[in-house]
């Protein structure tokens, strides 16, 4: 089911009032409720994963328990690299088997071997990431005697399974989520006031942003071979705010839903484009996903300590690995390691940690030395972008070659689009300007005015959207 | 506390549908008023009027029919009413529109050809006529046939602007607002295409359809309506395949006008099934001369 999406719009209101007034007061039956809505939630995709879903959370929920339990410390590391193994196993199999199968072959087919492997043609079930790393760091968490397991097997399973964040996060923590599980909810106005503001700005970000972004992505990323440069330059950018919009979108839409059920979720975004340097925009660009492998990958290899040689690696490992995590395909692991690159920079020089305020804070204008240090950073990562969007690697270089050439024949080709063009870019100014307002919060809908502000963008919604090419969210298929 | 936050959803429900509405309103107004920029808005503008010659069909029409040069032959006003990818419910619905606006003429030309095997509906149609779907009972009525699946571009406020954006969204609604003219209403409808591809052959059916249950009821509609109705087949290529269908299409309709092999030229085809801008003023001219002309005579 898809947050944009007429059934969600009918699921919504119906959970609400379960849950807030068949169920008030009940936590127990709240969760049993929210739980059987997630499933339901996640049946409307493919009701045949739930049961993968199922296995996982009990997977974990057992080795939770098992781990506590056990009578010595061998006990327990067994049961911690059963979990692990088996989350690790799967995430392999569903997402990975095929290409490890394929580069295996191609690797043995230059080498003058030929061989014929079985491919599984698996569809990837939505969400697989992201509640294998809900399970992961809560077993690890356990194992690492963090936190101690929850013994009750409809509050685990909601945290993994709860379903605003089901398919595309955020990556939740249980020191973060499960006491909100545990604790009774009572209603608050202001915070469903607040969520509904978010869902607003999610679905503007979403359906006038991303998803009229997405309309000349595609035309343009189709037609690389022949689109001039300026085009090329355009698709990319286009690309960024694609991104951009369509997972921070789903985000506040997420984060906006639990807040209507009185649940805080982690915030995933925090004005990334703002960013003056590539470490900051990795403390705001998927801050869920990035402190998941800051805490359980970068801390345990030894974050940075030790020697630089050391902290080098420890940085392209986690970069890589959070390039794979992404999907099975060089482009990711190239757009990965293109970030290291960037960071190295920093790290070398110790200068990783230089902006961790807002930018311009209290200031309605950057400083001219701010300007060109977020547009710098935004024109690196629209650069990585290239190599995330592409469908090869081959197809991105070809892509940035084009883009290099400095062809500048016709202007922009919007091939033939019959939709904005200039209107487009006049857009993208204005969000950009929203995103400015709000950089300070976590979105424009605040201070005096909100009912206004919030019907303006609902009228934004309404008339600025597209709707004839709605287009699934990005993220559903990592 | 809960009471207010229903209060508050409430009123964030009936600002939404009173932007709904308003939207709908808004942009149904400016579609109505504006100088027409589609072929269904110039077909609007027709209303109580009369014209000498209607001329409708596929892109076949609407890219071969010149009515400049009928009023330059003949002295007498002509509309070309083809839309691309016209099938046979488009043409009965373009009847049934004719006479919901009053338009009255003295021939009605109908293009009759591969289009008789065809099924559905033309998606250029259903964009154009999308603003007007609840103006009249022919425009109701083809709302309920060909937006059955999704009723609620017929009953819901403004989503059917929303689910048509690349077409009659906003970005048409601004075009409409500051009056950006198209080719429709300078050349009364017809639609230029330039340049010749003719080096592929095009293929009509094999078999004529046994029956097309659209064009049976429109020959019901026109005699009912008493409308002066001459079928015709616009030109192909001679490169053109499965010419027997063509002797077929004849057999079922009789009366029949075939133009379909006068054009000898292949300069005069943009492709095998549509003339080009030399090919569709020659055509026209033709037309004139072995139709217009002719059947005035016989009056």
């Amino acid at each position: 089911m898809l947050f944009n999406s007429l059934s969600f719009l009918l699921f919504l209101p119906w959970v609400y009032v379960l849950y807030w007034f068949v169920f008030p007061n009940q936590l127990k039956r709240q969760n049993i409720m929210l739980l059987l809505a997630s499933y339901l939630f996640y049946s409307f995709w493919d009701w045949r994963f739930l049961f993968l879903l199922l296995f996982s959370t009990g997977l974990d929920y057992y080795s939770g328990l098992f781990m506590a339990d056990a009578k010595s410390q061998v006990q327990k590391r067994f049961w911690f690299w059963i979990s692990i193994g088996i989350n690790l196993g799967f995430l392999g199999v569903f997402k990975y088997y095929d290409f490890f199968a394929t580069s295996f072959a191609e690797m043995l087919a230059q080498m003058g071997w030929k061989v014929n492997v079985v491919l599984l043609q698996i569809i990837l079930p939505v969400g697989i990431s992201f509640y294998t790393f809900h399970g992961l760091s809560y077993v690890i968490d356990i194992y690492k005697n963090r936190i101690t397991p929850e013994r009750n097997f409809v509050n685990y399973a909601l945290f993994v399974s709860y379903f605003p964040l089901l398919v595309a996060g955020p990556i939740e923590r249980a020191t973060h989520l499960l006491p909100q599980i545990k604790a009774p909810r009572v209603f608050n106005f202001q915070k469903s006031k607040e969520g509904i503001y978010q869902i607003i700005w999610g679905f503007f970000k979403k359906v006038v942003i991303a998803d009229t972004c997405a309309v000349y992505v595609n035309t343009i990323f189709e037609h690389y071979d022949t689109a001039n440069s300026l085009t090329l330059l355009m698709g990319a950018i286009y690309f960024a705010f694609q991104i951009y919009g369509d997972f921070s979108g789903y985000s506040d839409i997420a984060l906006g839903v639990s807040k209507l059920f009185g649940i805080d979720l982690l915030r995933n975004f925090n004005f990334p484009y703002f960013s003056r340097d590539i470490a900051e925009f990795w403390r705001r660009w998927h801050i869920s996903l990035s402190s998941w492998f800051r805490d359980y990958l970068y801390i345990p290899l030894g974050g940075n300590q030790g020697s630089l040689a050391k902290k080098i690696r420890n940085t392209f490992i986690i970069f890589l690995v959070s390039g794979f995590w992404h999907g099975a395909n060089w482009t990711f692991i190239v757009w990965g390691g293109l970030n290291a690159l960037y960071f190295l920079p920093l790290l070398i020089r110790q200068k990783n940690r230089t902006h961790l305020s807002i930018v311009a804070q209290g200031r309605f204008f950057p400083t001219f030395k701010e300007l060109f240090q977020m547009l710098f950073t935004f024109g690196m990562t629209t650069l990585a972008w290239v190599f995330f969007r592409a469908a090869t690697v081959t197809e991105a270089f070809h892509y940035l070659k084009n883009m290099f050439a400095f062809s500048f024949n016709g202007g922009i080709q919007y091939l033939s689009i019959d939709r904005y063009s200039v209107e487009l870019g006049a857009l993208l100014v204005v969000f950009i300007g929203l995103e400015w307002y709000a950089r300070e919060g976590e979105h424009p809908i605040r201070g005096r005015y909100t009912a206004l502000k919030a019907s303006l963008l609902l009228l934004g919604v309404m008339l600025l959207g597209t709707y004839s090419n709605p287009s699934s969210f990005i993220y559903f298929q990592f | 506390m809960m009471k207010k936050f229903i209060r508050f959803c409430f009123k964030g429900l009936g600002i939404t549908v009173l932007i709904l509405f308003a939207l709908d309103l808004l942009f149904t107004g400016v579609m109505q008023e504006a100088t027409p920029r589609t072929k269904y808005q110039f077909l609007r503008q027709l209303k109580n009027k009369h014209i000498n010659y209607i001329f409708i069909g596929s892109s076949r029409v609407d890219n071969g029919i010149v009515p400049e040069v009928i009023q330059k032959k003949t002295g007498k006003s002509s509309v070309n009413l083809g839309f691309q990818a016209s099938k046979m419910n488009d043409l009965y619905t373009m009847l049934q529109l004719i006479n919901a606006y009053k338009i009255s003429y003295d021939t009605l030309y109908v293009q009759i050809d591969y289009n008789y095997n065809l099924k559905g509906y033309s998606n250029m149609m259903k964009y154009e006529i999308m603003p007007f779907i609840h103006e009249n009972a022919a425009t109701r009525h083809y709302a309920h046939t060909q937006l059955a699946d999704d009723p609620l571009l017929f009953y819901m406020p403004f989503y059917r602007y929303a689910q048509n954006d690349l077409k009659i969204g906003v970005r048409e609604f601004l075009m409409n607002c500051v009056g950006k003219k198209t080719f429709v209403t300078t050349t009364h409808g017809y639609n230029s295409l330039e340049g010749s591809h003719t080096s592929h052959s095009y293929r009509l059916p094999k078999k004529i359809a046994p029956k097309n249950p659209t064009f049976e009821a429109m020959k019901t509609y026109i005699k009912t309506h008493n409308m002066r109705v001459r079928f015709f087949c616009a030109p192909f290529c001679l490169k053109v395949n499965n010419k027997a269908y063509l002797q077929q299409l004849k057999q079922r309709i009789p009366d029949l006008i075939d133009f379909s092999s006068v054009v000898t030229n292949d300069h005069f085809f943009n492709n095998c099934a549509h003339l080009n801008d030399a090919g569709a003023n020659y055509f026209t001219q033709f037309f004139v001369e072995h139709e217009l002309q002719n059947s005035s005579k016989v009056e």
